[in-house]
């Protein structure tokens, strides 16, 4: 198949080449039809898109995966499978398992589970260990600011927003009402307030995030109409 | 109060005024025919005339052993004795007289039934559930409260009532819950002087703070109960609350009257008489002694008065300044009494008691609750009013209701330019308009030196000639529009400094992506060399395992070749080896896998290309030192060129990207003000 493709606009590059811009100029277009309404041609280009993308996605799974990296070594050497690669039946019998779940037996269906088991399990691990390890610890380090750095009036204010912005944003999702004597009190009106304030941190985080949401999309329309001046019409230099 | 002794009682104290009317017509004949009205009974009858034969009895007087002042052997009242009278005038005193001459109603139950004949009312079977269930007299408290040993013969005493009940709301049959030897039927006088004399005792039981009765009271209190209502014949008297059950002195004689009531003067029969109830100023004269023992308002005259209230038990007594209300006695008196000789006087003594609460309050003459309202009646509801607003609705329900055909429906006509057609329009033409901009100005507003690129570019610029560098293409295909040309910038800048890359991607589209990046940077620096390992699978976990065990000597590239056979597998045996590892991610959990799976693992720096949304999240792990430095997306890359001395595709597109910008920006704050200045206004408060 590689051969194939190869041979043909390997020689030809400059057309597979054309053409490939004009099948990406034609289905941007398509897309760009959605600012009228949504049409037919919106919904074949983007039916396409999803189509397209799983379709490679699983050609290359299937490839890189499956083949190359467990069933080609698995038959290249069944003469001495269990001598040097039957550490490769293990993952084989925990794939074989997930596919038991589309047997409507639950007997069969629970062999499934060793499978789901494992991944649950490895996934938990890493999650567990990398939020400590990789998130938590760091970020809090980062946190633990000095409120007076040496003679620096703008590093202080700095490290002051951000040691109140952190700490009032984890408050603003604190609702407990705290009654009793009048420290208790007083407590949860300080506490209470200070969430108020990491309400409007929050408020600003939301502002910045969404302005770089848009800043994204921008690029991206942006990028493909200089794709659509340059590439395909060659109106831009 | 002390408590007083039997003897010590006055007799005839609390009994009846002599001078109580018995033949003149009398308020009293409109009070009780208002009763009737009011019950829906017909006019009185002269069906009591039997009841006037009765013989009167003087040997028990109701009253004297009613009041606790009374000595059953000093007292002989008859005032409410009914001897016959015959005044014969037809006046409803008279035939209640005649009435309750006729016979002596031996039992609690002839006297209501003569009560009931009074009234013109029918017959009703007596419920001996109902009369059991009286409410306790005055002797029941007395045996209670008196010593262990007390010679009450009242041992049937139920509770006595709660002393604030009122006693229009006891039953008027209630005597005495037992009786006792020397009890005796009653008869009309005795029990209407009871009744009396029972409203002037109840202020007894209110002077007692401890609520102890008299030992006097246990003992006098012993009135004996009507055995059928067909044989007594006489009005019950009324038990009020906290009050002592009238006690029966000695038996007297039919037709005897009791000593206190043979001084007392026989009124005028054709003279009207006031009606007049004469309670402890007009007993008889008592013994120091016995005066002694008598409460200090009972020593004190007390005013003459035509009716007593009946609410004897009402809070007014029982509060501390309630002293006996003589001036409100007084003003509940309507009409003087009759004489009290006779029944028809004891009738009038009675029957006229003045409700205090309620709405009959101040009304004399009402007939006790027990009677009204053990007589079946039939309630009829009035008619409810109808307002012109309930005539009128009811008119507009009678209207036929007129079913409209639905509204027939408009299709909505597409408008051909809306207002989101004029913003996209807007969004076009700034972006063509900077796009067509000369390239000498391109690049207008462009910071390079102070942004977090710059710091990027340090870091790659740091990279020794010859080293290897670890490129990890974690985007899609949705996501190259922004993030190609920070690639390609980066891609050229390595293969011109000669540098070595290692590309790999964690989805399954980035190993094509950095195909043709990595192929269009061989084309134009032929000596560049690079190796790309393709999709690795696992997303973590397989990051996970790149950063500890690296991949495996025969792992395939994206062409096939074992890693083995690459030149750079020599050289690269782990992630250390690397001089810079630079991850390029669209998305937040590409860069946050690389953080929390290879970063804790990784020594040497790390720094990333990433997209313009996921930018505050990489400011946090900058902030945290955990990322060297990142490039920003379409603005990083172009600031990477310029830095570079080399604008090209980023540096035309960000003026692009700024002028849309300031396009976005403008609406924003237009359509701000547009609703700030059509916002409904609040009304003013008229």
């Amino acid at each position: 198949m590689d051969t194939l493709f190869t041979s043909f606009c390997g020689g030809n590059g400059d057309v597979c080449n054309v053409i490939g811009i004009w099948v990406a100029a034609l289905l941007t277009l398509c897309v760009f039809s959605f600012l009228i309404r949504d049409t037919f041609l919106f919904r074949l280009a983007s039916n396409l898109l999803v189509g397209t993308a799983a379709g490679y996605a699983g050609a290359v799974i299937i490839r890189t995966v499956l083949w190359e990296g467990l069933l080609a070594p698995l038959l290249s050497d069944m003469g001495n499978l269990f001598a040097n690669e039957w550490l490769l039946l293990i993952p084989l019998a925990l794939g074989a398992s997930l596919l038991l779940k589309l047997v409507p037996n639950w007997r069969a269906t629970t062999f499934s589970n060793f499978g789901l088991g494992y991944l649950f399990g490895v996934g938990a691990a890493l999650a567990i260990s990398g939020a400590l390890s990789g998130a938590l610890v760091p970020q809090l380090g980062a946190t633990a600011l000095s409120l007076a750095p040496n003679g620096d009036a703008l590093n202080m204010l700095n490290n002051l927003l951000i040691v109140v912005g952190t700490l009032g944003a984890l408050l603003a999702f604190r609702f407990v009402n705290v009654n009793g004597t009048p420290l208790l009190r007083a407590y949860g009106q300080v506490t209470a307030t200070w969430g108020i304030i990491g309400r409007a941190f929050i408020m600003v985080a939301f502002g910045a995030i969404f302005a770089n949401v848009l800043a994204a999309r921008v690029s991206a329309l942006v990028a493909q109409l200089y794709f659509l001046l340059h590439d395909w019409l060659a109106i831009i230099k | 109060m002390d408590e007083l002794a039997p003897s010590d009682h006055l007799a005839g104290e609390t009994t009846l005024s002599p001078d109580l009317p018995n033949s003149a017509p009398t308020a009293l004949d409109d009070e009780v025919a208002m009763a009737r009205r009011l019950l829906g009974l017909p006019e009185f009858e002269e069906e009591l005339a039997p009841l006037a034969s009765r013989p009167a009895r003087e040997d028990q007087s109701p009253i004297v052993n009613a009041s606790p002042l009374v000595s059953p052997e000093e007292t002989e009242f008859t005032a409410l004795t009914a001897s016959p009278s015959s005044n014969g005038n037809g006046s409803h005193s008279d035939r209640l007289d005649q009435a309750a001459s006729e016979t002596v109603p031996s039992t609690l139950d002839d006297e209501v039934a003569q009560a009931r004949r009074l009234l013109g009312l029918p017959e009703y079977e007596q419920d001996e559930a109902a009369l059991e269930a009286r409410p306790p007299t005055i002797d029941s408290i007395a045996a209670a409260q008196s010593e262990p040993n007390s010679p009450s013969s009242l041992e049937e005493s139920a509770s006595i009532p709660a002393p604030d009940a009122t006693a229009a709301e006891l039953p008027i049959l209630e005597v005495a819950a037992s009786g006792s030897a020397q009890s005796e039927s009653w008869d009309f006088a005795d029990i209407a002087a009871a009744a009396v004399i029972g409203s002037a005792v109840s202020e007894i039981s209110n002077i007692s703070d401890n609520d102890t009765l008299p030992l006097a009271f246990s003992e006098s209190a012993q009135v004996e109960t009507p055995s059928s209502p067909q044989e007594s014949e006489s009005i019950p008297s009324q038990v009020f609350n906290g009050e002592v059950e009238p006690a029966f002195p000695k038996e007297l004689e039919p037709g005897e009257l009791p000593e206190w009531m043979r001084e007392l003067t026989p009124p005028d029969a054709d003279a009207p008489q006031a009606e007049t109830f004469i309670l402890a100023s007009q007993v008889p004269e008592l013994d120091e002694a016995e005066k002694k023992e008598l409460p200090d308002w009972l020593r004190d005259s007390i005013p003459v008065a035509g009716a007593i209230s009946v609410d004897a038990a009402s809070d007014e007594f029982d509060q501390d300044e309630g002293a006996f209300d003589e001036a409100a006695v007084l003003a509940a008196v309507a009409e003087p009494e009759p004489e009290p000789q006779t029944t028809a006087a004891l009738a009038n003594a009675v029957a006229p008691v003045v409700e205090s609460t309620g709405p009959l309050a101040g009304v004399s003459g009402v007939l006790p609750l027990a009677i009204a309202a053990a007589e079946p009646h039939k309630l009829v509801s009035p008619p409810l009013p109808r307002t012109d607003g309930g005539k009128v609705f009811e008119a507009v329900l009678a209207l036929p209701v007129i079913v409209q055909p639905p509204a027939p429906k408009t299709a909505d006509q597409p408008r051909l330019i809306t207002a989101n057609h004029l913003i996209y329009l807007l969004v076009l033409l700034a972006a063509l308009l900077a796009l067509f901009l000369p390239s000498d100005i391109s690049g207008l507003g462009l910071e390079f030196t102070t942004s977090p690129t710059a710091i990027f570019y340090d870091h790659v610029q740091a990279a020794p000639p010859g080293s290897s560098v670890l490129l990890s293409f974690d985007y899609t295909p949705g996501q190259a529009a922004e993030l190609d040309p920070a690639a390609r910038v980066v891609v050229q800048d390595l293969a011109q400094r000669k540098l070595n890359v290692v590309a790999f991607s964690l989805t399954p589209g980035g190993a094509g992506i950095a195909q043709d990046v990595l192929s269009e940077a061989v084309q134009q620096n032929p000596g560049f060399a690079f190796v790309n390992l393709g999709y690795i699978p696992g997303s973590e976990a397989g990051l996970r395992q790149l950063a500890t065990l690296w991949i495996p000597r025969d792992f395939p590239d994206a062409n096939g070749i074992p890693w083995s056979a690459s030149p750079l597998s020599s050289r690269v045996k782990g992630l250390d080896d690397f001089a810079l590892v630079i991850p390029m991610t669209g998305g937040d959990e590409p860069l946050r896998w690389w953080m929390e799976q290879v970063q804790p693992l990784h020594k040497g720096a790390i720094s990333a290309v990433i997209t313009a949304a996921i930018e505050p999240s990489a400011r946090n792990y900058t902030q945290s030192l955990q990322l060297a430095g990142f490039m920003r997306g379409l603005t990083g890359a172009a600031e990477y060129e310029l830095l570079l001395n080399h604008p090209s595709q980023a540096v035309r597109t960000v003026d692009a990207l700024s002028f849309v910008s300031l396009a976005v920006a403008a609406v924003i704050i237009l359509g701000n003000v547009a609703f700030l200045m059509n916002r409904p206004r609040k009304k003013q408060p008229a």
